[in-house]
């Protein structure tokens, strides 16, 4: 998406507000003190002129994104307010077309849980079992997912920031 | 894949959960090229917490992408054709699958091998519209890429290189073809052209297809092809097969004077071609005497002097079975000739 002047900008948030079309491809809250931005992207493998790898993270919308390509999906929160925010919980469902990567669910000071249920209940990713076609009962596996989510440990305090994050691969 | 649970044994909830979890992937279409071009896919986040005791409202954010195009084609050979000289319609198969993620239509080229030293003649392409392999009156000739339509994800079609064969070949002589596809955009006459560089937020079209036979059919160019030989096979092999069954005057099957022998001889004809003016000529055994009027070709009686029907017994060679079968393909059914003599 090409940057547009901030003028237009302002139109075309208002004029989506009148049609009740989200504005953008991230949407962005504020209420009660947490900001949650949450991100799609590509990691890509650059080159710099000395020769070093380094790995970029580009916006999912801006590069080729065809079966098979794994995607990082992350969300930013920034917490603003007098008192502490405790028991915040931030979840994922894993879309439809894409297989969760095992291993790829990381927070710092959060907790990963997974479900299997479509978020009904979640568990650890050694605790969750499946029952396959032949009514046996297996241990889940990173597709069986359909659900993330992230405890934050410790109570959010005023200017706090952190990210969570999960890969998957598009079916 | 899981399929809703059927044992008793499940519980209830478990039941509710795979049932659910069924209708979640119901939406993905399982298809093996992948999810479809255009797709958007959606992942949204909730976030929840607290300030002390009281549950604040859900917050709710999300993120998308549009899947792009992957454009990919798939040509293999169904056949290796053996064809006669001046034989029409020789057909070699070809299946080309649509190996991509969005429907796309082919461009499609029938080209000669540099290396052959013959071709064929009157080089046509057809769909093969009932798959029988064979070039049929009802299949459809092939005129540009929007003849045969679109081709939807892993959907394939059969086509036919349909040629007649010159009348100066010789049997074991080669010609090899490529079959080549190019993809189309669907709908369109317009030759499918990947994206270079510039990505942007709507579908992208990437090729990956693999090389493919054809000279200059490299990975990647939105083309594949495979590769077929015409033989030359000129000469149709007639094979016979003789019996012989004993049957004594007594009710058994003794080889004994005065015994019946019963000989039958089964004609087939393999191979391509047309085998003509086929005569089967057998002399009658020594020591053994024809019984008149026993002379039958496929059940029907013959007589035995050389007169209109097709055999005679001794007429047109003395001592000899002569029946003339014509000309035979290998669609002919088996010829069968059957005479008594009896053991002197």
């Amino acid at each position: 998406m090409k940057k547009e002047g901030r003028m237009r900008q302002g139109i075309l948030v208002a004029v989506a507000a009148m049609l009740l079309v989200p504005a953008a491809v991230w949407a962005q809250q504020k209420k009660g003190g947490i900001d949650i931005k949450t991100v799609s992207e590509v990691e890509i493998t650059q080159t710099d002129a000395e020769g070093k790898k380094e790995v970029k993270r580009i916006d999912a919308t801006t590069v080729t994104v065809a079966p098979g390509q794994t995607v990082v999906f992350t969300n930013h929160f920034t917490y603003s307010g007098d008192k502490p925010a405790t028991d915040v919980v931030i979840k994922n469902p894993v879309s439809e077309h894409m297989i969760y990567m095992d291993g790829t669910a990381e927070g710092k000071g959060a907790r990963v849980e997974f479900s299997v249920d479509k978020g009904k209940t979640f568990a650890a990713a050694d605790k969750l079992k499946v029952k396959s076609a032949d009514g046996k009962e297996r241990r889940a596996t990173a597709a069986d997912y359909t659900n993330i989510r992230w405890t934050i440990e410790k109570p959010l305090q005023n200017g706090d920031k952190g990210s969570v994050s999960f890969k998957a691969r598009l079916k | 894949m899981r399929t809703p649970a059927t044992r008793q044994t499940y519980a209830h909830l478990l039941i509710a959960a795979l049932a659910l979890a069924a209708c979640f992937w119901a939406g993905g279409t399982a298809q093996a090229v992948g999810t479809p071009a255009g797709t958007t896919i959606v992942c949204p986040v909730t976030v929840d917490y607290m300030f002390g005791v009281v549950p604040q409202p859900t917050l709710n954010a999300s993120t998308s992408f549009v899947v792009d195009r992957l454009v990919n084609v798939t040509v293999t050979k169904n056949s290796d054709p053996s064809a006669a000289p001046s034989q029409p319609n020789v057909p070699m198969s070809f299946r080309v699958t649509n190996t991509g993620n969005a429907p796309q239509r082919y461009a499609l080229q029938a080209v000669s091998r540099a290396t052959n030293t013959w071709t064929m003649n009157n080089v046509r392409l057809y769909r093969d519209n009932n798959s029988s392999g064979s070039w049929d009156a009802g299949d459809t000739l092939y005129v540009d890429a929007g003849t045969f339509g679109d081709l939807v994800s892993d959907a394939s079609f059969t086509v036919l290189i349909a040629a007649d064969t010159p009348a100066t070949v010789v049997s074991g002589q080669t010609a090899a073809y490529d079959l080549v596809a190019t993809s189309v955009d669907a709908g369109t006459l317009t030759v499918s052209v990947q994206m270079a560089g510039s990505n942007t937020a709507g579908v992208d079209t990437v090729f990956i297809d693999s090389a493919g036979s054809a000279v200059g059919d490299a990975a990647r160019d939105g083309k594949h092809s495979a590769a077929g030989t015409y033989t030359v096979v000129t000469a149709s092999a007639v094979s016979m097969n003789k019996t012989m069954l004993i049957l004594d005057q007594w009710g058994g099957n003794l080889p004994i004077p005065g015994a019946t022998l019963r000989y039958t001889i089964t004609v087939t004809v393999a191979g391509i071609g047309t085998a003509q003016n086929v005569v089967v000529s057998d002399p009658i055994p020594a020591n053994t005497t024809f019984i008149p009027a026993t002379l039958r070709l496929n059940a029907a009686l013959l007589t035995d002097a050389a007169d209109a029907d097709a055999g005679d017994a001794g007429g047109t060679t003395p001592g000899t079975m002569t029946v003339q079968l014509g000309n035979l393909t290998s669609a002919s059914p088996a010829q069968t000739i059957t005479f008594d003599v009896k053991i002197n």
